[in-house]
């Protein structure tokens, strides 16, 4: 990209990073919040080990499980595109869309400057609830992972916010070809909880679903960085997962490409 | 006057169901989604009872019926209050409000029953299919009185949720709110689904207590659930009855208050 | 002060002294009052209504003039029982409307234009049906009365399709027809041909009309259109800065406050005056016509030496505007009068 291109999204980043820190207030109060449906989980799961007898269930300790959940938050953190899809769909849907095909800028990359720049004031504001709330779990937690694997850690979160990133573009591109995408979206999402391992560690399901559910992309998208923080791989594990990842990203970004392209001109030929 | 409001409900769930219908695809999306949550948590249930016998002192039918309690207790509140509470706010703002109060009915109850939501009406059968099924499988000795206290409790269930989240949707008039509703409604959810037991040692026990006595949410599906299936303390069937009527009737008050600044305040 | 007690016999509104004031936050102007302004909120005091008072009888169609913000709507809702006056005394069919007695609410309606009662996506006689049930009228009565509106209005095959489908006359006509159903005996209207074509404004007020004459219900309206008021008022109300700066017959306005008359003449030759004399000053000049204003007082005797000077074909003298009239009472200082001249008039209606 030339430079001016560069200078172009940067701006879109700073101005999206301005918008969002007017929301300091209710920011912190509501981060906090986030993490209370996570006590009632745990708790359960303590009541499971309880029943269990033993402190193994699908191959993690209770502590393990413990972090799993709080580590989940940090993955979803990077991954998750609140609003991406529903975003696109009602640009498409509204004619919205066309405003940005007159201007010189590509939609799905000022989409992409937009999120970041959104994550990035995400993260800085988190960094206090996260911080407290992690250190106060700290029984549960890994020790912190040494230097060379750190590298590969954060290869693996951003592979998880360009999944997360093209994943939700490609659903909201559906726009183009489905009207009611918007419930179509919401079922999508109430599935990807389960696939994603949000809702409980893959590794308790039973080996024959289990192994169709990692084959999807979403495994990849949040079950597996989460195993990545939790610190229960070795350096050649966490390398593959991340290749795993990029394979998605490229081919789900081409897909994307490819639907874009097509959308549009079918978006020209309804009168848009 | 119970004949004239009766009539008046039915003209409303009259007028919604020809509504919903109208739009029917996403009648079945919505339907269609809640049944994904239902076999998502159900494939969790599985995924648990393959590694206990028993959570917190529920065995897997019972948990299961438990699931059925919840599911039924809180979507009957979705269907029959979630909307219109969520509404006010908006009523409020558009001065919507007015009309209701031209009404020569009580507004409270003409806010609070407007609409229905039929999409989930489906997890209404899903409920009760997985109660009858649990108690069933259970094979307990079930009587009619079980049934009938076990729905009263349900009534009662209803009418605490109601009154809690009708008074924060009328209170939000007052206040600029940071949590909005839905994510009240999703804490609510959230806490109320499991075993109240496992929140015995949370927080040295007070959480538990908040919850319990204060705001009664814990209790809400434990409650019928263990009239039904388990043991249960005839003084907490008391209480929940008597908490859902203290509440409903300060609900009322809430709201008498909430109207007159209103109409003081506003042009 | 007699004359208020014989008439409160008839009266069926009666307002005393109201005043409504409420308080707006002071919105900060410049940085640094908006940071002052996160530490302490300053207030102002709107006066909305400020001691207005009024009779209305049973059966009278009075028409409630004022510009934007004057207090029209505040005292509509005043009068509904919406909302609490901060002082003064109201009475609607000898109840206090604050106090929200159903049997008072069944006996009024209040119509707002361009706000939406009935459900958007239900046939309009669905919700019929169901203000039926609130408004607990019997079958009999219910249909009888839907039937003439229907007629009146000319809107019986639409009663099936969802008000959404509705073109904005239709919706009003049938919102009108949601507030006669229960058959009011006082009728508030707030804007109710605002947005409408010509045709659907003529058709509501026919009906308007209509009912007023046939079941003697007493109606107060405001409008911006004055066709509306000159069509269905003789006596009007208007309200400026919370004030009642006239009360009586909309003819009096112009005899009160047109301080002007509009001569139009058209001359025989096409000879005109370059000048008309300082009393009259010149509005349009497309030759042989050419109109003038000129000062009420002296009309006669302008009009008679043009008569005599010049051969003039045609000459005719009107009363400005009424929506002229009015703008000019709203900004040319009417505010400034004094309360007790502003109810003088109150005397002289019928």
């Amino acid at each position: 990209m030339s430079s001016r291109a560069v200078r172009k999204y940067a701006v879109v980043f700073k101005v999206a990073l301005a918008e969002r820190l007017v929301y300091r207030g209710d920011f912190f109060v509501a981060t906090f919040l986030r993490f209370l449906p996570i006590i009632t989980t745990i708790l359960l799961w303590r009541a499971i080990y309880d029943g269990a007898g033993r402190d193994n269930v699908g191959g993690l300790s209770f502590a393990n499980m413990v972090a799993y959940y709080l580590l989940v938050m940090v993955v979803r953190a990077f991954g998750s595109m609140p609003g991406l899809s529903s975003g696109i769909a009602r640009d498409v849907r509204e004619g919205d869309l066309r405003k940005f095909l007159l201007q010189p800028i590509d939609y799905l990359t000022y989409l992409l400057a937009l999120r970041a720049a959104h994550k990035l004031v995400y993260y800085v504001m988190a960094v206090g609830p996260y911080a407290i709330v992690f250190w106060l779990c700290r029984e549960y937690l890994p020790a912190l992972p040494g230097a060379r694997s750190l590298g590969l850690i954060l290869l693996t979160l951003v592979g998880t916010l360009l999944l997360g990133f093209v994943i939700n573009c490609l659903l909201g591109l559906l726009a183009f070809w489905f009207l009611e995408v918007g419930s179509f979206l919401y079922l999508f999402m109430t599935v990807q909880y389960f696939l994603s391992g949000q809702m409980f560690p893959l590794s308790l399901l039973p080996d024959g679903i289990r192994r169709v559910v990692t084959l999807l992309p979403f495994a990849y998208e949040t079950y597996y960085p989460t195993l990545v923080l939790l610190g229960r791989m070795p350096a050649g594990d966490i390398a593959r997962i991340v290749l795993v990842q990029a394979v998605w990203i490229v081919i789900l970004a081409a897909v994307v490409r490819f639907a874009w392209a097509r959308g549009l001109r079918r978006y020209a030929a309804f009168g848009g | 006057m119970l004949a004239r409001y009766t009539r008046i409900l039915l003209r409303f769930w009259k007028n919604c169901l020809l509504r919903d219908l109208s739009f029917r695809t996403h009648f079945l999306v919505h339907t269609g989604g809640e049944i994904l949550w239902i076999a998502m948590a159900l494939v969790f249930l599985k995924v648990i009872f393959a590694n206990t016998r028993q959570v917190a002192g529920w065995n897997e039918h019972q948990y299961l019926f438990l699931m059925g309690a919840h599911l039924l207790v809180t979507s009957l509140f979705e269907m029959l209050f979630f909307s219109n509470c969520w509404r006010i706010s908006e009523r409020v703002r558009t001065g919507d409000l007015d009309f209701v109060l031209l009404r020569p009915a009580n507004a409270q109850f003409l806010l609070s029953f407007e609409r229905v939501d039929y999409t989930t009406a489906a997890n209404l059968l899903v409920a009760c299919g997985l109660c009858v099924y649990s108690v069933v499988a259970l094979g307990s000795p079930i009587t009619v009185g079980r049934v009938l206290l076990f729905l009263l409790l349900v009534a009662a269930a209803v009418a605490i949720l109601y009154a809690l989240v009708f008074m924060f949707a009328v209170t939000s008039i007052w206040f600029i709110r940071q949590t909005s509703m839905e994510h009240l409604w999703f804490y609510t959810v959230s806490i109320a689904r499991y075993p109240a037991e496992i929140y015995r040692k949370f927080a040295a026990g007070v959480f538990w207590a908040v919850f319990v006595f204060v705001l009664p949410v814990l209790i809400v599906a434990n409650l019928p659930a263990s009239v039904m299936v388990r043991t249960f303390d005839p003084r907490m069937v008391a209480f929940m009855i008597a908490a859902a009527a203290v509440l409903l009737a300060l609900s009322s008050v809430v709201f008498r208050v909430a109207l007159r600044w209103y109409r003081s305040a506003s042009s | 002060m007699v004359s208020r007690c014989t008439m409160s016999r008839m009266a069926v509104i009666q307002v005393r002294d109201l005043r409504k004031t409420y308080r707006v936050v002071r919105k900060p102007q410049g940085l640094a009052a908006s940071f002052k302004a996160l530490l302490r909120r300053t207030y102002k005091d709107v006066r909305a209504v400020d001691g207005i008072s009024f009779s209305i009888e049973r059966g009278e169609m009075v028409g409630f003039l004022g510009p934007n913000g004057a207090g029209k709507t505040t005292t509509l809702k005043l009068l509904s029982g919406l909302i609490y006056p901060t002082s003064g005394e109201v009475s609607v069919l000898g109840f206090v409307p604050w106090e929200r007695r159903n049997e008072y609410r069944r006996q009024f309606a209040l119509l707002m234009g361009q706000k939406n009662q009935l459900w958007w996506d239900l046939p309009a006689i669905e919700s019929f049906r169901l203000h039926k049930e609130i408004y607990e009228i019997p079958e009999e009565a219910f249909l009888r009365v839907l039937d003439d509106l229907t007629e009146l209005l000319a809107v019986k095959d639409l009663l099936e399709q969802p008000v959404r489908e509705l073109s904005l006359g239709e919706r009003m006509k049938m919102e009108l027809i949601a507030a006669l159903l229960h058959s009011p005996s006082v009728l508030f209207l707030d804007e109710p041909t605002i947005g409408l074509d010509v045709v659907a404004q003529a058709a509501i007020r026919r009906c308007l009309r209509e009912y007023n004459q046939t079941r003697k219900v007493t109606v107060l309206l405001t409008s911006h259109y004055m066709r509306d008021i000159e069509a269905l008022c003789d006596r009007v109300l208007v309200i400026n800065q919370g004030r009642l700066v006239h009360d009586g017959l909309l003819s009096d306005i112009v005899n009160r406050f047109a301080a002007y008359k509009v001569v139009t003449l058209r001359f025989a030759d096409g000879r005109m005056p370059d000048q008309f004399g300082p009393v009259a000053q010149v509005l349009s000049r497309t030759p042989p016509t050419v109109t003038l204003r000129v000062e009420r007082t002296s009309v006669a005797e302008q009009a008679a030496r043009l008569l005599a000077d010049y051969p003039i074909e045609d000459i005719s003298v009107e009363d400005p505007p009424i929506e002229e009239v009015i703008a000019q009472m709203y900004s040319a200082g009417i505010a400034g009068l004094p309360a007790e001249e502003a109810r003088d008039v109150v005397t002289g209606r019928p």
